[in-house]
């Protein structure tokens, strides 16, 4: 059984008129993907900010545990639940020592998520201070994470307008793993590139995370990618997410396919559902 | 780059636009300034500055002069006094006054970008910015001479009036609220960037990140806002008694003292063109440390 | 709906005060009556509606003068600006960038000195038998232009420059339709408005600080004959209340005017605030 680096147990978040995500449950496991599915509004975003100690809802926060066994926190939302922004200002304080060191975020659409005002380099270099040990050279260092993600080294002088789609998706990946994290959380990374890239950017992800041992959620409702990749998959649908399934999806068998029909409204479909 | 070379041009293009415009009008330049029938020595006024040579002529020795210090002497506001120590002596008067005032500006603009002071008061600061600089300071000077009476320019009075008057120069004609508001707003529209959200999640700070981007911004406004209160120094100087540049221009205008207005509206343009060099200086300097990235890291000269 | 009848209201309340300022104006005597002593520094109870001065004269006469000095040249400063920042927001969505070039680089220059410094070379200059405020008020209003002008263009381009121009004459629009309505009327207007009312509004105030340090120094002022009298005066002689004399009520008619200057501005502001 694989260590559990992340668990996020029977979350719940509300608005003052409506309810956003209710009994999502997401559990990610050492070298393991575990993919969050759902339609888009179904709350995947927000329960991938939940997992971070991002909440930024009012009255936010009802129900759920939010732990990293593998540095032994307590359960992260104690004191926080129906306490509004207050008390989520203060979780996004606590938490913040542990974003971009234990768990790592890399966003779609990286060309606007990347600091316009700053070198690549620069930002490497300041994810890569985010370790728990400092490197002996953080040059060599910001070469080598480059390299793993397929970008050239004068990539590190590029201010983010320089870079094409592509090559900003591999920068922000890059962003993702210079600190070292134990889980990288990978917002539907694919959106906005084209079939072969979506690919590459895929399998590259799958390659890093398995050779730094990292475990990854992957956000996405590509099911494709879904289906080839992912060990675990979280459904959220309207209302909550199901149990978690930890059988990779037989694409024979029923359940969310590519050209899913079923409408935001519907119930969600698990495996073996006609 | 561009502004780095105004700044270097504006001493120079200033006196050039004045010649120009002298001699673009109708009439005899010397006879514009002073006409003759209401003012005295339209013919040494034109003798003293060579106005009877030529705008080229004209230009070329005033600038020359002025590059050495020599503005020549005062024909009105102190007659035979060289205008270059009236210059020197009004200078230090200006400077405190923009100074002190930048004050309550800088500190109002980290503050209300720190999000310390509340939007709901915003109404309140534009309000009292919509009242002009010459009201208040009027009842600022009746107070100082109410108080202190017919010793009220020197000593500590005459330290209360410049205090005072940067008091009406940093709040009146929207100059605190335009910096409140103006700095706010920048930082908010900055904060709202994706950028910065997604910064959230990787553990930076919003401020590391976001500040870098706005500083062209707010030393952009900030530099308006310091020539906007060097505007205003014009009318509290005077208003307030204040012995300033300001003053020394108004009264220079008002007596047809050409070589006294000229002389100040040069010193007032140094004055701009080490703002505008400032800023010019600061931008390069951020677009310098924007571009820098870790060294060792970059590979040579291309295979 | 709502906003709509708030920014009526201001509306209303703006060509109110203007008519009133206008009306003011044409009303205004070409000299000041002549003193009377039997009637020196009454207040509004005695002399309706805003008493007398220390001669004697009403109050209404220099109110009614100052604003014959102020309210044509200010407006026409304010329009002025109006036109220009129009023409800047029709040039950006023409797409004649080089227009726009020359406006920033205009606006860079013109925004390097001080303004009261580049009013006092042009009072300088200015032929004394020509005091009037327009020239120092149009100074004024060029001054203002590129800033204003600038905000125009970046307003058009926010609503697609060109692009949107293009969006709308696949729908069958006329350019015309489309530059003035569409452009101007819809999206610039507020814009604009701001803009004229805000020149008109400092112009106003120009004049009165021009001829209060003016008065100060007991010299004639570069913006109104020697027979005419400014607000600016109504102020000094509250100033001279304000030290001990009895025409406390000469200053809060001059406050009085300001304040309904502002006023105006503001509520010309608010009524034309985009939806």
């Amino acid at each position: 059984m694989s260590e559990t680096l992340l668990e996020l147990r029977d979350l719940c978040i509300r608005t003052h008129d409506r309810t956003l995500v209710d009994g999502v449950d997401i559990t990610v496991q050492r070298g393991k993907v575990t993919a969050v599915v759902g339609h888009s509004g179904s709350g995947k975003s927000l329960s991938a900010r939940a997992a971070m100690g991002v909440l930024d809802v009012d009255p936010g926060l009802v129900r759920g545990s939010l732990r990293y066994p593998g540095i032994k926190t307590g359960n992260l939302f104690d004191g926080v639940h129906n306490r509004g922004m207050r008390a989520q200002r203060k979780l996004l304080r606590q938490t913040a020592k542990y974003r971009g060191g234990y768990v790592s975020y890399s966003p779609q659409s990286a060309s606007s998520a990347l600091n316009p005002g700053r070198t690549i380099g620069r930002q490497l270099q300041i994810a890569i201070s985010r370790r728990d040990t400092a490197p002996n050279d953080v040059g060599v260092e910001i070469r080598r994470v480059l390299d793993e993600v397929g970008l050239p080294h004068r990539a590190s002088s590029a201010l983010p307008r320089e870079l094409s789609g592509g090559m900003a998706q591999r920068a922000a990946l890059a962003l993702a793993i210079a600190p070292a994290p134990s889980v990288m959380i990978a917002d539907e990374p694919e959106t906005g590139l084209d079939p072969v890239l979506r690919r590459v950017v895929t399998e590259l992800m799958l390659q890093v995370a398995a050779d730094h041992g990292v475990a990854l959620m992957l956000i996405s409702h590509n099911m494709d990618t879904v289906r080839r990749i992912a060990d675990t998959v979280v459904r959220i649908g309207p209302g909550g997410a199901r149990v978690q399934d930890d059988e990779t999806p037989d694409p024979s068998e029923g359940g969310l396919s590519e050209d899913d029909d079923t409408e935001p409204g519907d119930p969600p479909r698990v495996h073996g559902d006609p | 780059m561009v502004r780095l070379l105004a700044a270097l041009a504006l001493p120079i293009v200033v006196p050039a636009i004045i010649t120009m415009v002298l001699w673009a009008l109708p009439g005899h330049p010397a006879e514009i300034i002073c006409p003759p029938g209401i003012c005295d020595g339209t013919q040494a006024l034109a003798e003293r500055w060579n106005l009877h040579l030529g705008p080229w002529h004209f230009f070329t020795t005033w600038i020359s002069n002025a590059v050495t210090g020599d503005f020549g002497n005062s024909w009105r506001v102190q007659q035979g006094f060289p205008v270059a120590d009236l210059i020197w002596e009004s200078l230090p008067a200006t400077s405190m006054l923009v100074g002190l005032a930048l004050v309550p500006l800088v500190v109002g603009a980290v503050l209300a970008a720190a999000g310390w002071i509340p939007k709901l008061l915003d109404p309140l600061w534009q309000a009292i910015g919509l009242v002009p600089a010459v009201i208040l300071a009027l009842f600022l000077a009746a107070q100082v001479e109410i108080t202190y009476g017919a010793l009220s320019f020197g000593g500590w009075p005459g330290q209360l009036r410049l205090l005072l008057g940067a008091l009406v120069l940093g709040v009146a004609d929207n100059a605190l609220s335009g910096a409140l508001v103006g700095t706010r707003s920048v930082f908010e529209a900055e904060l709202r960037q994706r950028y910065v959200q997604i910064a959230v999640l990787r553990g930076e700070s919003t401020l590391s990140n976001a500040l870098p981007n706005v500083l062209p911004a707010l030393i952009g406004q900030f530099r308006a806002r310091t020539l906007h209160l060097m505007s205003g120094a014009v009318v509290v100087e005077v208003v307030m008694g204040v012995p300033g540049l300001g003053e020394l221009l108004f009264d220079g205008t008002l007596m047809q003292d050409f070589g006294v207005v000229l002389a100040a509206t040069w010193a007032f343009s140094l004055m701009s063109a080490v703002l505008l060099g400032s800023q010019a200086l600061a931008e390069i300097a951020v677009a310098l440390w924007v571009r820098s990235s870790p060294s060792g890291v970059a590979e040579g000269a291309a295979a | 709906m709502r906003s709509r009848g708030t920014r009526g209201l201001w509306g209303v309340v703006a060509l109110l005060l203007l008519a009133g300022l206008m009306a003011l104006a044409a009303t205004a005597p070409e000299f000041l009556s002549t003193p009377d002593l039997d009637r020196i520094a009454l207040g509004p109870g005695d002399a309706p509606p805003f008493g007398t001065d220390d001669r004697g004269i009403s109050l209404l006469e220099y109110a009614a003068q100052g604003a014959s000095i102020v309210v044509a040249p200010a407006l026409f400063s304010g329009f002025v600006v109006m036109m220009l920042s129009t023409m800047a927001g029709l040039v950006r969505c023409a797409g004649l960038t080089w227009i726009d070039g020359a406006i920033q680089v205009a606006s860079e220059l013109v925004g390097s000195l001080p303004r009261l410094v580049v009013i006092l070379v042009v009072a300088l200059i200015l032929p004394s038998d020509y005091r009037t405020l327009l020239p120092i008020g149009l100074t004024w209003a060029l001054l203002a232009a590129p800033g204003a002008m600038d905000e125009a263009a970046a307003t058009a381009g926010r609503l697609g420059g060109e692009r949107f121009v293009e969006a709308l004459k696949a729908h069958g629009f006329s350019g015309v339709r489309i530059y003035l309505y569409h452009v101007v009327w819809l999206n610039l207007r507020s814009v604009i408005v701001r803009q004229g009312a805000e020149v008109t509004m400092h112009v106003v105030f120009l004049e009165i600080a021009l001829s209060y340090l003016a008065l100060r120094r007991n010299e004639p002022s570069f913006t109104h004959a020697d027979s005419e009298f400014s607000w600016a005066t109504l102020l000094y002689q509250g100033y001279t209340a304000l030290l001990g004399s009895d025409l406390m009520h000469a200053l809060w008619l001059g406050l009085g005017l300001v304040a309904a200057t502002a006023v105006m501005a503001q509520a010309v502001r608010l009524s034309a605030r985009a939806r």
